[in-house]
């Protein structure tokens, strides 16, 4: 059984103690309304808010108090958080005691302006009237900031399922290990020296793609280095129909890239696009801006497979999910171009 | 993965059953106490007050509540309690005029459930679809 954080306990003690502390006070104030007002507490509070001008000021100002703790403090510093809001609604309650008692401060100034009863009996009430504000508005910011996040991490579950998915497929891939050992068959009887390097290089794919099946991002360097050996695999296949002209700067080198992510561009640019000697494809790997770029002349095939789109939705959203990242597709009227963001650091 | 009987495990069916018991179990032990005290002509506000933080503690501990959380609902359900509380006994005075002590465990029943739903229905794993 997991045990209970004793630091939680701790936290939880401290905390009690005080609204206990509260709960006291609050009792031991109540006779005093009737003793000093001759009014309950909830009359003398109805009292208090029927000044509407004041009212609403402390309503907008309890309304400012939360936005700026939840927005500003509460994610890195929650008992700063709430330190914030008890002294900012503290000082509310002693601006609304001023505002209702300050036209008798020619009558009792000073000292005794403060220590009067009924000036300290409204900035009790206002006091709690503002926490019980504060406290209604918290609940429901942190209610609908809740389910924002629990759809956001489902949403991000479903991308990262489908981008395993993807994965997954591409992995296994029928048609790249069909045509691959189609390759292969072709080599051993033409080349030996070929078809050895051929199934050297063909292991390596497979051992990289099972490899980074649960890594979030992988080295640039890394994933280049497969490209190229996944390259040299479709270079048997299609000769100088195919071409690859990779450019990517020693200084990124060491930064991080989706795994599989130049690999399924790579890919998709020979699948939807016409690969011949009278139409060679040329497809160019650069850095720009931070970005990696996989660029390729358009040249579509007449009959492809709809594959709707998968593979970039699941990188997109595989860049959505774990960096929070945008990728960029352009496409021209004889280019196609996909960016994706260099990750500086996991 | 380890597990603990006081946090829930996602499942929403077992989340109500702990939840049933634990309100449930405060609503009777506040009762019981409220009884006790009154019959004695001891002040039970404190006590009660204790046992409301406690069942609170237990709900917030149980969802994963953040500490920000537990002082607000903590202070609202001290606040609507103590005048659910009272307000609550002399509603209840009108139907039971001679059993003062009856009144007051009934309202301590009612309040209780009352606030340990409410916080149950703050802080669940709830998704809205859209």
């Amino acid at each position: 059984m997991k045990s209970i954080s004793l630091r939680r306990v701790f936290e939880f003690t401290i905390l009690a103690l005080l609204v206990l502390g509260f709960r006291v006070l609050f009792q031991e104030l109540m006779p005093m309304f009737q003793e000093n007002l001759n009014l309950t507490f909830g009359k003398f509070l109805v009292k208090l808010l029927s000044n509407y001008p004041l009212t609403l000021s402390m309503l907008l100002l309890d309304f400012a108090i939360v936005y700026i703790a939840n927005r500003y403090i509460k994610e890195r510093w929650p008992y700063i958080s709430i330190l914030f809001t008890f002294l900012s609604s503290l000082l509310i309650a002693v601006l609304s005691a001023l505002w209702i008692r300050i036209p008798i401060w020619s009558d009792a100034h000073g000292y005794r302006f403060f220590a009067d009863i009924y000036f300290n009996l409204t900035l009790f009430t206002s006091f709690v009237f503002n926490l019980v504000i504060v406290s209604s508005l918290h609940i429901y910011f942190y209610y609908t900031t809740k389910q924002e996040r629990a759809l956001k991490m489902e949403i991000g579950k479903k991308n990262k399922a489908r981008y395993q998915y993807t994965q997954l497929k591409n992995q296994l891939n029928p048609h790249f290990l069909f045509n691959s050992l189609n390759v292969l068959d072709y080599l051993i009887f033409e080349d030996q020296q070929r078809a050895s390097d051929f199934v050297r290089k063909l292991s390596s794919v497979y051992r990289y793609l099972l490899k980074k099946e649960d890594k979030p991002a992988v080295r640039i360097s890394e994933e280049i280095e497969f490209v190229c050996q996944y390259f040299d695999l479709l270079k048997e296949r299609f000769r100088d129909a195919l071409t690859l002209n990779l450019s990517i700067p020693d200084d990124i080198s060491g930064r991080y890239i989706i795994p599989g992510g130049l690999q399924m561009l790579v890919e998709n640019a020979v699948k939807h696009n016409m690969v011949s000697q009278e139409h060679p494809l040329i497809i160019c790997i650069f850095a720009d801006n931070n970005m990696i770029v996989v660029k390729n002349n358009l040249q579509l095939r007449m009959t492809t497979i709809d594959s709707g789109g998968v593979g970039l939705k699941s990188i997109k959203g595989q860049y959505q999910y774990l960096f929070n990242k945008d990728i960029s597709v352009i496409s021209g009227p004889d280019f196609f171009q996909v960016e994706l963001p260099i990750i500086d650091s996991l | 993965m380890k597990s603990s009987v006081f946090k829930s495990s996602g499942d929403k069916s077992s989340d109500l059953i702990f939840v049933n018991l634990v309100v449930h179990l405060f609503a009777a032990t506040h009762a019981l106490v409220c009884m006790y005290l009154r019959l004695k002509g001891i002040d039970d506000g404190i006590f009660l007050t204790i046992l409301t933080l406690l069942m609170i503690i237990l709900l917030i501990n149980f969802f994963n509540g953040t500490t920000d959380v537990f002082v607000s609902l903590s202070l609202l359900s001290l606040l609507a309690g103590f005048y659910l509380g009272t307000k609550g006994a002399d509603l209840f005075a009108l139907a039971f005029p001679n059993s003062p002590v009856l009144t007051h465990v009934l309202a301590t029943i009612a309040v209780t459930e009352i606030l340990g739903w409410m916080v149950f229905f703050i802080l669940r794993k709830r998704l809205i679809k859209r």
